[in-house]
C-alpha cells in the first residue's frame, strides 16, 4: 500500500533542546500505527507538526500528498486531530458542539442534523444528543471529541493519547471504537502509554526516545527482531521425554524448569530458543529427521513491552 | 462593495456566528456584565456629559456662522460621547477573553485545524463579538446629523472667502465622526491583542482597561487645553487650532490604532506557527 503520511528529516528545535531529530517514517494507508514512548519522547511534537500545528525547524513532512508547511488548510480538510489535552464548549449542548465544527468545516445545514446522529451513535452518544457537554463524564468528552474529529469524514485520525485518563471501560470502548475506524478505512496515527492497548490494535509501530526515532516497523516484524528469548512450544505424539533429552544437549536451548513451564499438557515440551529463524528451522527438521512425531512446533509471540525494553534506554529529554 | 462581499462572508463564518451567539454562550464575562446594565448606563451617561462638552466648549463666544455651526455639529457629541463610553467599556469584554479563554480551555488548536486561517479566526471573533453591541444604529444617526451640519459650516466658511479654514473645518469635522469609530475599535483590538499574547483572562481584561482608559484620560484631558486657549490669545489662528483641538485626539487614537493592527498582525503570524501565549501578565 502507498504511504499516506511522509516524514523526511523532519526536525524541531527550541532553543538548545532538539525536541525532535531527524525524523524518517513513512505510513501506510489504512494502517494503524502506534506512536510509544516516553513521556518528552518527542511524539506529540511530531503529531503538532503532521496536523500543521507547528512548524517544523527543518526537514519536510506530507499527508495524502499534501505539504504541511506549504498546504496547511488542504492537510487540515483530510486530516482528524485529538489532543492529549483538548477542552470542549462546556456551554454548548451535544449535538450543538458537532453541529458548530461541522459548519466550520463547511459542511451544509441540511445534511448536518442526520451527520451528527450518525456521528453520535457511532460513538455511542445518541442518549446524550440534547444534554450539555458540561454534563458528560471525561470518557464520554473524548468520545465526543473524537466524533469532532470525524464531522469532515478526514482520511487520517491523529491521535494524541486518546485512551489517557480513561477508566477501564471507557478504554475497552474506546479501543473498540478506533477498531471500527479501522473497519472504515481511515488511517490511524496514535500515540498511547499503554504498550498491551497499542499492541491489540496496531499494525505497525514506531518507538521515539529523546527526540529520535528509535525503531520502527511492523508490529511482528519488530517482536522477532528485538525478543531476546524465542519461546517456542513442540507437542509430540511420543514419549515427551526422550525429546527433553535431545533438546538439553543443545547449547542454544533453555528447557523451561518446573514452575516456570506454562504447559498445560504432558505432551508438550516448553523451551527458549536463542537462534534465527534458521537455526530454528534447521532444529525442526533435525527433529523430524531423528523419528520425533511432532504434532505442533509454535512460536509464543513475545510481549511488546520486551520489545520497549529492549530497544529504549530510558533517555529523557 | 468589496466591504459589504467580506462583511457578508463573516456573517456566514460560523466563528462569528458562535461569538455572537449562536451555539451556546461563548463570552461569560459579558453576559455578567450585561447583568449590571443600569450600572453601566448610569456610568456611561455621566462620562459623556463630562467627555463630551469638552469639545463643544472649545467653541464657547464664538459668534460667527461657521463657528456657530462648527458648535452645533459638536452638540450630538455628548450622545456620541455616551456611545462611545458604551463601546469602550464593553468592547474589551467581548475580545480579551477571545483567544485566551480558547486556549486555557484546550480548544484553540480545533479552530486552528478549520479551514480558516489564524487571521480569519481572529477577525471572526472580533466582529462577531464587537455585533453583539447595540450601538453602530445610534451612532450612525447620530454621524449622519454631525456630517451635515459640518458640511454646512464648512460651506459658510467656503462663502466667507476662508477656503483653508473650510477644508480644515471639514477634516476637523471627519475626525471628529471616526473618532468614536476608532476609539472603539481601539478598545476592541487592544482586547484582542492581549488576548493573543497573556495566558490569563482577567490579565487580558485587567491589560486592555488599563491601556484604553489612560489614552482615553489623556486625549480627553487638559492635554488639549493649551491650544484652545491659544486659540482666544491668537484669533488668527482660531480655526486651525480649534481643528485640531477637535481632531488632534483623533489622529493620536489613529496612530494607536494602526500600531496595534501592526502587532496584532505579528501575534497573528506566530500563532499560526503554534508559538503559544506567554506569561506576561
Amino acid at each position: 500500500m502507498a504511504a499516506i503520511i511522509q516524514m523526511k528529516g523532519l526536525s524541531k528545535r527550541y532553543g538548545t533542546l532538539d525536541a525532535l531529530a531527524d525524523l524518517h517514517l513513512e505510513i501506510e494507508e489504512g494502517s494503524v500505527f502506534g506512536f510509544i514512548g516516553p513521556n518528552g519522547a518527542g511524539k506529540t511534537t511530531t503529531m503538532r507538526i503532521l496536523t500543521t500545528l507547528l512548524k517544523p525547524t527543518a526537514g519536510e513532512a506530507s499527508i495524502g500528498g499534501f505539504s504541511v508547511t506549504r498546504q496547511p488548510e488542504q492537510v487540515r480538510r483530510i486530516i482528524g486531530y485529538m489532543p492529549d489535552f483538548f477542552g470542549v464548549y462546556d456551554d454548548m449542548k451535544v449535538w450543538e458542539y458537532l453541529d458548530f465544527f461541522a459548519a466550520c468545516y463547511g459542511i451544509p445545514t441540511a445534511s448536518r442534523s442526520g451527520m451528527i446522529d450518525d456521528l453520535l451513535a457511532l460513538v455511542d452518544l445518541g442518549h446524550k444528543r440534547e444534554d450539555f457537554v458540561e454534563s458528560l463524564s471525561r470518557g464520554m468528552k473524548q468520545r465526543l471529541c473524537l466524533a469532532r474529529t470525524l464531522a469532515h469524514d478526514p482520511q487520517v485520525l491523529i491521535l494524541d493519547e486518546p485512551a489517557s485518563g480513561l477508566d477501564p471501560r471507557a478504554r475497552i470502548e474506546m479501543r473498540e471504537l478506533l477498531r471500527e475506524l479501522q473497519n472504515m478505512g481511515k488511517t490511524i496515527f496514535f500515540s498511547s502509554h499503554i504498550l498491551s492497548e497499542v499492541a491489540d490494535i496496531c499494525t505497525s509501530i514506531g518507538i521515539m526516545e529523546a527526540g529520535q526515532l528509535v525503531t520502527h516497523g511492523r508490529l511482528e516484524d519488530m517482536r522477532r527482531q528485538f525478543q531476546m528469548h524465542r519461546l517456542i512450544r513442540a507437542r509430540v505424539l511420543d514419549d515427551p521425554a526422550g525429546l527433553r533429552n535431545f533438546l538439553q544437549e543443545r547449547p542454544e536451548i533453555t528447557l523451561m524448569a518446573d514452575g516456570q513451564s506454562q504447559e498445560r499438557a504432558p505432551d508438550v515440551v516448553e523451551f527458549d530458543f536463542t537462534g534465527d529463524d534458521d537455526g530454528l528451522s534447521r532444529l525442526l527438521q533435525e527433529l523430524v529427521a531423528a523419528g520425533y512425531r511432532l504434532v505442533s512446533f509454535n512460536e509464543e509471540p513475545g510481549d511488546l513491552e520486551d520489545v520497549f525494553m529492549r530497544v529504549t534506554k530510558g533517555l529523557v529529554n | 462593495m468589496q466591504l459589504r462581499t467580506t462583511l457578508r462572508a463573516y456573517q456566514a463564518n460560523p466563528i462569528y456566528q458562535r461569538e455572537q451567539g449562536r451555539w451556546g454562550e461563548p463570552n461569560p464575562y459579558f453576559s455578567r456584565i450585561n447583568r449590571n446594565a443600569p450600572l453601566i448606563v448610569l456610568l456611561v451617561i455621566v462620562l459623556g456629559v463630562c467627555c463630551g462638552s469638552n469639545t463643544f466648549s472649545s467653541f464657547f463666544g464664538v459668534s460667527d456662522l461657521a463657528g456657530g455651526l462648527l458648535a452645533l455639529a459638536c452638540l450630538p457629541n455628548v450622545l456620541v460621547q455616551m456611545i462611545t463610553w458604551a463601546g469602550i467599556i464593553l468592547a474589551p469584554t467581548l475580545t480579551a477573553p477571545a483567544v485566551v479563554d480558547e486556549v486555557k480551555r484546550g480548544s484553540w488548536d480545533f479552530l486552528r485545524l478549520t479551514p480558516f486561517s489564524t487571521g480569519q479566526v481572529l477577525t471572526a471573533k472580533l466582529l462577531g463579538g464587537l455585533s453583539r453591541l447595540k450601538i453602530w444604529i445610534p451612532l450612525l444617526v447620530l454621524n449622519g446629523i454631525q456630517a451635515v451640519v459640518g458640511l454646512a459650516a464648512a460651506a459658510a466658511l467656503a462663502a466667507g472667502g476662508s477656503v483653508t479654514g473650510a477644508l480644515l473645518s471639514l477634516a476637523g469635522i471627519v475626525l471628529l465622526i471616526a473618532r468614536p469609530w476608532i476609539e472603539i475599535a481601539f478598545a476592541a483590538l487592544v482586547g484582542l491583542l492581549l488576548s493573543s499574547i497573556t495566558r490569563s483572562t482577567r490579565g487580558a481584561l485587567a491589560g486592555s482597561y488599563a491601556v484604553v482608559l489612560l489614552v482615553k484620560m489623556v486625549n480627553s484631558s487638559i492635554f488639549w487645553l493649551p491650544l484652545g486657549l491659544t486659540a482666544v490669545v491668537l484669533p488668527e489662528l482660531e480655526s486651525s487650532l480649534l481643528g485640531l483641538v477637535a481632531g488632534g485626539p483623533t489622529l493620536i487614537y489613529v496612530a494607536m490604532l494602526i500600531a496595534v493592527l501592526i502587532a496584532l498582525r505579528v501575534q497573528a503570524g506566530r500563532l499560526e506557527q503554534g508559538l503559544a501565549p506567554v506569561d506576561v501578565v
